[in-house]
């Protein structure tokens, strides 16, 4: 065999070895991220209570992941807001909470769980919005993650 | 002793006699305060995980038990109304959790770290091992190769093609 075909062979092989070993080292940056969703009773994306009666409960399941690449403090929020409510991704709802759903997440866990909710008012318009906060660690408080979902009901008296 | 420091002793006493009449006898359910040092201990237990993750430890086992105190905190504000003394039970018993995940928080942020360590460590010495061996495959191949080709041909005899 060739000299010089022999030092590439011989340079290549070290050299993938030398990636191997240092593959395990190198921290990939993927995307990061939460994941929220509302799920009706039948915990599909279907279904959802339109008309409901007053003070009556009606079941939805909520949909958390985690993709923060690392382990998580989730708080969902459940409030009452009407038509006029301003909520956005960077501003939570100024509205009373009626219920508050808590769970700690690992990477890549997914927390699916019912909400038995029930409204005392009623009136046409009203919005559940459903937020989802997470702890941040250097400053000890939940921080709105700016992920929110909302229904619309028609409560009836 | 002078008439200044009697006034401000009696001033001192006074103030503590109305501290203490003022306080609120803790009541036989679980309170507010039981709630929020369950919570925050929950929160404090959850910091230490964290970190202890963020050092390279295996933490799942600590999220798994900080969502039992989580759990119990929640059956707890279910049952307050009706059962009072099981809410206060179950408030006690997450705070009792969430403490010792931040003190077992520790011992598996120090074994990831030391097991971050030796992995870098590992993956140093197969890079030294593979430069050296290339090394000296590059700087001895010719000769080992030579004679490990005269070890395996030792025993053998060059016949002519027409004997």
């Amino acid at each position: 065999m060739n000299k010089q075909i022999a030092t590439t062979i011989l340079a290549s092989i070290t050299i993938l070895v030398i990636i191997a070993a240092l593959a395990p080292l190198i921290s990939v940056r993927e995307p990061r991220y939460s994941e929220l969703g509302i799920l009706g009773p039948t915990r599909t994306t279907s279904g959802y209570p339109t008309i409901v009666p007053v003070n009556q409960s009606f079941l939805l399941y909520g949909f958390v992941k985690n993709h923060e690449g690392h382990v998580e403090d989730y708080q969902l929020l459940v409030k009452v807001g009407n038509q006029t409510t301003l909520v956005s991704n960077s501003t939570y709802a100024n509205a009373p909470v009626i219920s508050t759903y808590w769970q700690i997440l690992s990477e890549n866990e997914t927390w699916t769980f019912p909400m038995n909710l029930s409204l005392n008012h009623a009136g046409n318009d009203t919005r559940i919005i459903f937020e989802l906060w997470s702890y941040d660690v250097p400053s000890s408080s939940y921080e709105y993650t700016g992920l929110w979902d909302q229904i619309w009901l028609n409560v009836t008296a | 002793m002078s008439p200044s420091v009697l006034w401000r002793c009696r001033i001192s006493i006074t103030l503590i006699v109305l501290v203490i009449s003022t306080t609120p006898i803790s009541s036989h359910g679980a309170t507010g305060g039981q709630l929020e040092t369950a919570a925050n201990s929950v929160n404090s237990a959850f910091s230490s995980v964290y970190y202890a993750e963020q050092n390279g430890g295996d933490v799942s086992a600590l999220v798994v038990k900080l969502n039992t105190a989580i759990f119990l905190i929640q059956k707890a504000q279910a049952e307050n109304a009706t059962d009072p003394d099981a809410a206060t039970a179950d408030l006690s018993n997450a705070t009792t959790i969430a403490q010792m995940v931040s003190l077992n928080s520790s011992s598996v942020s120090t074994s990831g770290s030391i097991a971050r360590q030796l992995r870098l460590y590992e993956s140093l010495g197969t890079v030294a091992a593979a430069l050296g061996l290339a090394a000296l495959a590059y700087l001895k191949g010719d000769r080992v190769y030579r004679r490990l080709w005269l070890y395996v041909y030792r025993n053998h005899v060059v016949k002519k093609n027409d004997e």
